[in-house]
């Protein structure tokens, strides 16, 4: 029995080893990159908070980190909406459940290179849905969100939701095929109406399943870096420009690994700071 | 009430088409022949279709120089695909029960920092991850990017395997060890067993995530071992003149195929897998 | 009958040779479009005719190809062989002490007496040479449509403000007047002949090489960034994100009456198989008679402690460097060979044009972004120049005073 906990602990070691060095270190690593002069090599020599001030000056930062925010939440609250509103949709009994499923989940498949290509060219004004409407007679039809500059950041929530939405509805689907039936009888004989007990007693019940939801969309949306550049290349300008291109163009296109780090620092210690708290809380409450 | 089925119908069609959109469209854009792209919209269907484009796309395509389509690729994503796979869901399974079932002192201090781990975007690893593997003589190897793929799925995979084994009754493992059985017994002959649901999730998220994945594999695999989408990125960006948008779309989906065809063929499976695994969240 | 053999008498006793002695080359570029495939498949060839054996390692896009680049040498793999954009960014990476040095090489082939002296300066760290510039490209030039310039009975604009009266009748007749592609690079594209147009040779040189910020903040350039924002409003709805050479089918196609870009753009013509001035027009921009703003493309070749790389670095630097290969090269790139002493009578009449205003001297020889600046401020201008141009808000005065104070905070 001793021995077997001395198994458990080996197994984990390498994990342990990989989380320390590979996630940890490196980012220990980008934030005293962060504190020096870098530019095309890095250079260790400390340099204060010049790089935090530069970035805090630059406007394509600003609008970058706004649009993280308004990407990550308009991401995470559509995609869970329209999941959710899917996965009840197809509880209610339907026929061809199995192909509404399969239509709605294969997008997950694709990558987002794909996506990205696949959507740019549908809302794209020139070939895309406002060419096509133009020819079916209405010569005045505008669609070119991706063309505008205080609009481009909603096509890329649009694909992302389009992306991840089939994902929340398996999930959601497998947690209301396991609300026990007898709520269902017992609300039929009270005659509460049915939106009333998805509101008031089903999601309720589905909150942990929220929370790996909204896992699995906060880091789609940290990785949603190949959507970014696929579909609008950050533009028009820089108004769809997102933290993860911020840094990629710095390190690589701006030989600017300084400003690279502190912006990757900012960027990571806010995605932490608004979930690392309520994860643990959550962790901690389902470990007992 | 017949009404209010009839519009939760037309809302669920209405959703698969919009669901369907994209994909409809690259697949009839590969059909038709240049001619009939340079003049019709992207939404008419093909007029005559003909897979000329997927031949051209899988034969004879040009990356850079060199004219030998996307098949090269496939190979190499393909052996970059089966052991990374394979090693990182045994990788999470095993995780998954150490940390749930043998509640090792410090497994919630791991597992939050794993989960954190998940959010390290990786432009920020890049650089040190470069070093780091040149210093192992991995760079540029086929080892070298299946480790990478191992490592950066180890948060999500052990997730799902912790979340499930954490949802198994206790008295399971109590009554083995019991019996006498050790870790890996139990691992092997009560726990995996038990597992098929979660594994076949498990297995379909890094299949389609290794398999789609291109910047890694642009950084680590090296040329020898470039993967299927850097060569697409490549065919798609190899314009001789104007863009074959046919031959780019049959690429396209060509490269997509596989985990495509894994989601069709096992989308019943995920869902259930779903069921039997994330449901206790 | 005899001519055959010998041929083939010379083919088996290359491949001979070539077994001997293959030395391998992986090269890193980014040229992965029409013209610029076939243009570096001029090396390639040239260089495993000459015993070594060429591997392509084409990567899409600059940032992509220089980022592979940087990892493999960080990683210890260095390629042979990588390209660059000519500029403070070599140098740095030669300060570093990470390239070859090239000396003997450069000596023995003439390269100094032979190059324009900006070209050499930026080629050098420290007195020694350390880069092969390939290309001389013109960033000023402006491709149009035949079609549609003589169905409207126009001439290429001598100045901008000719060329929006210009825009405005094309924009009548159906066509669109300008075309871009919604890329970052695209726009800067634009902004230097608009600039130089508008601020005149001497403070384009004032502003680029020197990096004087009162000439910066000068009525010259807001005179440019307003030309900018009405050039705006002359473009297509389907601008977003699309490719320089996606964008150049407009022109080709006789959708849109013109495009500005460097000659790189003849490439696609070429590999169109389309004839300048006869299928399509080329024009120095407006207002920039006289002026040729210089975008140089080089190989820069990582040190290596393997003595065998280091035969393969020199051998494949006599190669780009050999005014022949140059030449042809060139021939598809769209660009003039670096070298002045190239034979350039096969170029076609755009590039013979060109030659004619370098040949005027370092006064006519203008730096491009990447000459002029690191990549840092490049960059800081780009974003500049693509917020202001995608931007309904942003009025000129407040760009120029942007401009004004990122080239006063540039290193000099």
């Amino acid at each position: 029995m001793r021995i077997s906990g001395l198994a458990a602990r080996l197994v984990l070691s390498p994990t342990v080893l990989v989380t320390v060095v590979c996630f940890y270190g490196c980012a220990v690593w980008t934030a005293y990159i962060s504190f020096t002069k870098s530019s095309f090599i890095p250079n260790y020599t400390f340099n204060g908070l010049a790089q935090y001030e530069r970035l805090f000056a630059t406007p394509r930062w600003g609008v970058a980190y706004t649009n993280m925010f308004i990407f990550g939440v308009l991401l995470v609250v559509g995609a869970l909406a329209v999941g959710l509103l899917l996965a009840i949709m197809i509880d209610r009994n339907v026929r061809g459940e199995g192909f509404f499923r399969t239509v709605m989940l294969y997008p997950l498949s694709m990558s987002f290179i794909v996506t990205g290509l696949a959507w740019q060219w549908v809302l794209s004004p020139s070939i895309g849905v406002q060419h096509f409407v133009r020819d079916l007679g209405f010569p005045n039809f505008t669609f070119d969100w991706i063309a505008q500059q205080d609009r481009a950041i909603y096509t890329l929530v649009f694909a992302g939701v389009w992306h991840q939405a089939g994902l929340i509805m398996a999930i959601m689907l497998a947690g209301l095929r396991g609300v026990d039936r007898d709520i269902w009888r017992a609300t039929k004989v009270e005659g509460i109406p049915t939106w009333r007990v998805y509101l008031g007693i089903v999601l309720p019940m589905l909150r942990p399943l929220v929370v790996t939801c909204v896992v699995l969309l906060s880091v789609a949306v940290v990785k949603s870096y190949d959507l970014v550049v696929a579909m609008t290349g950050g533009g028009p300008g820089f108004a769809s420009d997102l933290p993860g291109k911020f840094v990629v163009d710095f390190s690589f296109e701006r030989a600017n690994i300084g400003q690279a780090s502190a912006a990757a620092v900012v960027m990571l210690g806010s995605v932490f700071a608004a979930l690392a708290p309520y994860f643990y809380v959550e962790l901690r409450k389902r470990g007992q | 009430m017949k009404a209010a089925r009839i519009g939760l119908y037309a809302f669920l069609l209405g959703a698969a088409l919009f669901f369907s959109i994209p994909l409809l469209i690259v697949v009839m854009t590969s059909l038709k022949p240049m001619t009939e792209i340079r003049t019709g919209s992207i939404f008419a269907l093909p007029l005559a279709p003909n897979f000329d484009a997927w031949v051209k796309a899988w034969m004879s395509a040009c990356t850079g120089l060199a004219c030998e389509g996307i098949r090269v690729g496939f190979w190499n994503s393909f052996r970059i695909l089966v052991p990374s796979v394979a090693l990182s869901v045994m990788a999470g399974a095993l995780n998954g029960y150490a940390l749930a079932q043998w509640k090792p002192p410090g497994a919630n201090a791991l597992l939050t920092a794993l989960m954190l781990g998940a959010f390290i975007p990786y432009q920020v690893i890049l650089y040190p991850m470069v070093k780091i593997l040149s210093n192992i003589g991995l760079y540029n190897s086929l080892p070298g990017i299946i480790a990478v793929h191992i490592i950066f799925g180890l948060p999500v995979m052990t997730l799902i395997f912790r979340n499930f084994y954490a949802g198994l009754p206790d008295e399971l493992l109590k009554a083995a060890r019991v019996d006498g059985a050790g870790f890996w017994r139990i691992f092997f002959e009560i726990m995996l067993p038990l597992s098929i649901n979660i594994l076949i999730v498990a297995v379909i998220l890094q299949v389609t995530g290794i398999w789609n994945d291109y910047l890694l594999g642009l950084i680590f695999a090296g040329r020898d071992n470039a993967p299927m989408t850097v060569q697409l990125n490549l065919i798609v960006n190899t314009s001789m003149g104007e863009q074959e948008h046919n031959v780019n779309m049959a690429a396209t989906l060509l490269t997509a195929l596989p985990p495509l065809l894994v989601y069709f063929a096992s989308g019943r499976y995920f869902v259930r897998g779903i069921t039997a695994g994330a449901v206790k969240g | 009958m005899s001519r055959t053999r010998s041929a083939l008498l010379g083919l088996a006793m290359s491949m001979a040779a070539s077994a001997a002695s293959a030395q391998p080359a992986d090269v890193i570029h980014w040229w992965t479009s029409g013209g610029e495939s076939k243009a570096v498949g001029v090396f390639a060839a040239e260089y495993n005719k000459r015993g070594g054996t060429w591997i392509d390692n084409a990567v899409v896009g600059g940032p992509a190809a220089r980022a592979a680049s940087m990892n493999r040498i960080a990683g210890g793999n260095p390629p042979v062989a990588t390209m660059w954009n000519v500029g403070v960014a070599v140098r740095q990476l030669a300060e570093q002490g990470l390239l070859t040095n090239l000396d003997d090489v450069a000596k023995a082939g003439n390269w100094v007496a032979n190059l324009p002296p900006l070209i050499v300066k930026n080629i050098s760290y420290d007195g020694h040479i350390v880069a092969v510039p390939v290309d001389l490209h013109g960033g000023n030039w402006m491709f149009y449509s035949k079609k549609i310039y003589d169905e409207l009975k126009l001439q290429p604009a001598k100045d901008w403000d000719e060329f929006l009266a210009q825009a405005e009748k094309i924009k009548a007749a159906g066509y669109t007047p300008l075309a871009i592609g919604g890329q970052p690079f695209q726009e800067v594209w634009l902004w230097m002949p608009v600039l130089l147009g508008s601020t005149g040779k001497e403070n384009f040189k004032k502003i680029y090489a020197d990096h004087d910020a009162t000439v910066a903040a000068g009525p010259g350039v807001k005179k440019a960034f307003e030309v900018m924002a009405k050039l705006r409003q002359y473009t297509d709805a389907g601008r977003p994100n699309r490719k320089w050479n996606d964008t150049l089918l407009l022109v080709q196609n006789n959708k849109a009456a013109s495009q500005f870009l460097g000659d790189w753009g003849k490439g696609e013509f070429a590999a169109a198989g389309l004839k300048p001035m006869v299928d399509y027009g080329c024009a120095i921009a407006p207002g920039n008679q006289g002026a040729y703003i210089m975008n140089v493309d080089v190989f820069a070749f990582p040190k290596n402690s393997k003595p065998e790389v280091l035969a393969a670095q020199k051998k494949l630097a006599e190669v780009m460097m050999d005014p022949a290969t140059q030449a042809q090269f060139n021939l598809f790139k769209g660009a003039l060979p670096a070298r002045l002493d190239a034979n350039i009578s096969a170029l076609d009449v755009c590039a013979q044009a060109g030659k004619q205003i370098i040949d005027g001297g370092p006064a006519n020889q203008m730096p491009n972004t990447a000459l002029a600046f690191s990549s840092d401020v490049d960059g800081q201008i780009t974003d500049l120049i693509t917020s202001y141009f995608n931007s309904t808000t942003m009025t000129a005065e407040a760009a120029t005073a942007a401009f004004a104070k990122i080239i006063a905070n540039a290193d000099k």
